[in-house]
């Protein structure tokens, strides 16, 4: 078996890697015709002021869906990173198991808190405490699920601070650990309705919508980096193998 | 960078030898830059309610604060001692420096939860009071890095074991790095929640 590229595999691959940064495009726009951005709702809504979000017209739910589109293009860079990481593991591909397997259920976590929020718009006028339950639950499940998300860049970065022979650059292991630290304290946001900890608060989705996004256009033009460098038969990181 | 030195490699001395390596720098800043946020967060609010956060910040046993400053400190000169120590080669002498800085740093964990459990024992929580939101989600994250700190000096004392290979000096003094980082972002926590309070 061979782990060099050839012809479709190496198209398919760079598809992958721009998939990163067109994630962040997709999923942004559809939040922006929906109205989840710039402003979204808030742990401290009212329930008459989430009602109102979801009944204001079929934008909010059909926005909320092509950001589902959009965040599951993070799929193909799940697999991109997987592929690259697994070129540079000596040895048997753990570190490589634990980022596919990680960063399989992240897509999940990312796509289900989006398909329940397209459902809370699908029938706004039911009981205002049936949408108001929908749009909390899927929030928390939204920003909250972090563990998978850190075990991710805690793999990926391991892989690549610890090894000689990954192509990745040593950068994108300490941006991964730091990327990975913005997660952590999400899981407070059970705590509070209101002030920076909750889930629209500044520390919670703002931090960690930015650092996901760096994240992503990080790890999609490395690894595009990566196979344009390879294929050129330029070794994409001097000195190493 | 490791990877090119070994994990037996020695770097010679000059004036232009930067500690540990660039990444890990740009990594510490980043770290730091959401210690501001929390940090700014914090006195965004206590800028509009002075009073409250004086009357809370009044609970904290300045006293327990103060000591575990002492240590932290402390363990921060004995992790200096352990880079030099294992620059030149004398593992054995590192790895007791390593010792003394692990037992500050299980110290300082000790007298933290000590400091919790007497807070929460007199009525204060997450969310009892914007001030102790504060408190405790900003030592909580803190007390994270000392865990994750104490992670790595294991690691590293570990390594420097009869037999075992030790890791580079960079990767030494990467580890260091981040442990003066957990001591710096002490201070602050001290300076700010502790005692600024009361300014």
């Amino acid at each position: 078996m061979t782990r060099e590229l050839t012809g479709t595999s190496r198209r398919a691959l760079l598809a992958c890697a721009w998939c990163g940064p067109l994630t962040v495009v997709v999923a942004f726009t559809g939040w922006l015709i929906a109205g989840v951005l710039p402003v979204p709702l808030g742990a401290s809504s009212t329930a008459g002021e989430v009602v109102d979000f979801y009944s204001s017209g079929a934008h909010v739910p059909m926005g909320i869906a092509l950001a589902s589109i959009g965040i599951s293009l993070v799929i193909p860079v799940i697999a991109a990173i997987t592929y690259v990481m697994w070129l540079g593991e000596p040895g048997a591909p753990v570190l490589t198991s634990i980022q596919a397997v990680s960063g399989t259920a992240t897509t999940v976590l990312l796509l289900v808190p989006m398909l329940l929020m397209a459902s809370a718009g699908f029938r706004p006028e039911r009981p205002a405490e049936l949408t108001v339950l929908l749009n909390d639950t899927a929030w928390l499940l939204f920003i909250t699920p972090v563990g998978p998300f850190v075990i991710q860049n805690v793999a990926i970065a391991t892989a690549i601070l610890s090894t000689s022979t990954t192509p990745l650059p040593r950068w994108l292991g300490f941006l991964n650990l730091w990327v990975g630290f913005t997660f952590t304290f999400d899981v407070i946001a059970y705590a509070f309705h209101d002030g920076p900890f909750a889930w629209h608060g500044l520390l919670i989705f703002w931090l960690a919508l930015t650092s996901y996004a760096i994240w992503l256009v990080a790890m999609g033009l490395t690894i595009r980096h990566v196979i344009v460098a390879r294929a050129a038969g330029r070794d994409p990181i001097p000195g190493v193998a | 960078m490791v990877g090119h030195l070994g994990r037996h490699g020695s770097i010679a001395r000059s004036a232009e030898h930067v500690p540990a390596e660039r990444g890990m720098w740009l990594f510490l800043l980043a770290d730091m830059t959401v210690f501001a946020l929390f940090f700014g967060a914090y006195l965004w609010e206590f800028g509009s309610a002075r009073d409250e956060f004086t009357a809370d910040a009044a609970a904290l046993p300045v006293p327990v604060g103060f000591v575990n400053t002492l240590v932290l400190l402390t363990s921060s000169f004995l992790v200096v001692r352990a880079v030099e120590a294992h620059r030149s080669g004398a593992f054995d002498r590192a790895r007791r420096f390593l010792g003394g800085t692990l037992a500050g740093a299980g110290t300082f964990t000790g007298l933290k939860l000590v400091e919790y459990a007497l807070e929460i024992a007199a009525g204060h929580g997450l969310t009892t009071s914007t001030f102790f939101m504060y408190y405790f989600v900003i030592t909580g994250v803190h007390l994270m890095h000392v865990a994750i700190g104490t992670t790595l000096l294991v690691a590293w004392q570990r390594a420097l074991a009869p037999g075992k290979a030790p890791y580079g000096p960079r990767w030494a003094e990467g580890v260091a790095g981040y442990w003066h980082m957990v001591d710096l972002l002490w201070l602050i926590i001290f300076s700010l929640l502790y005692i600024g309070s009361y300014a």
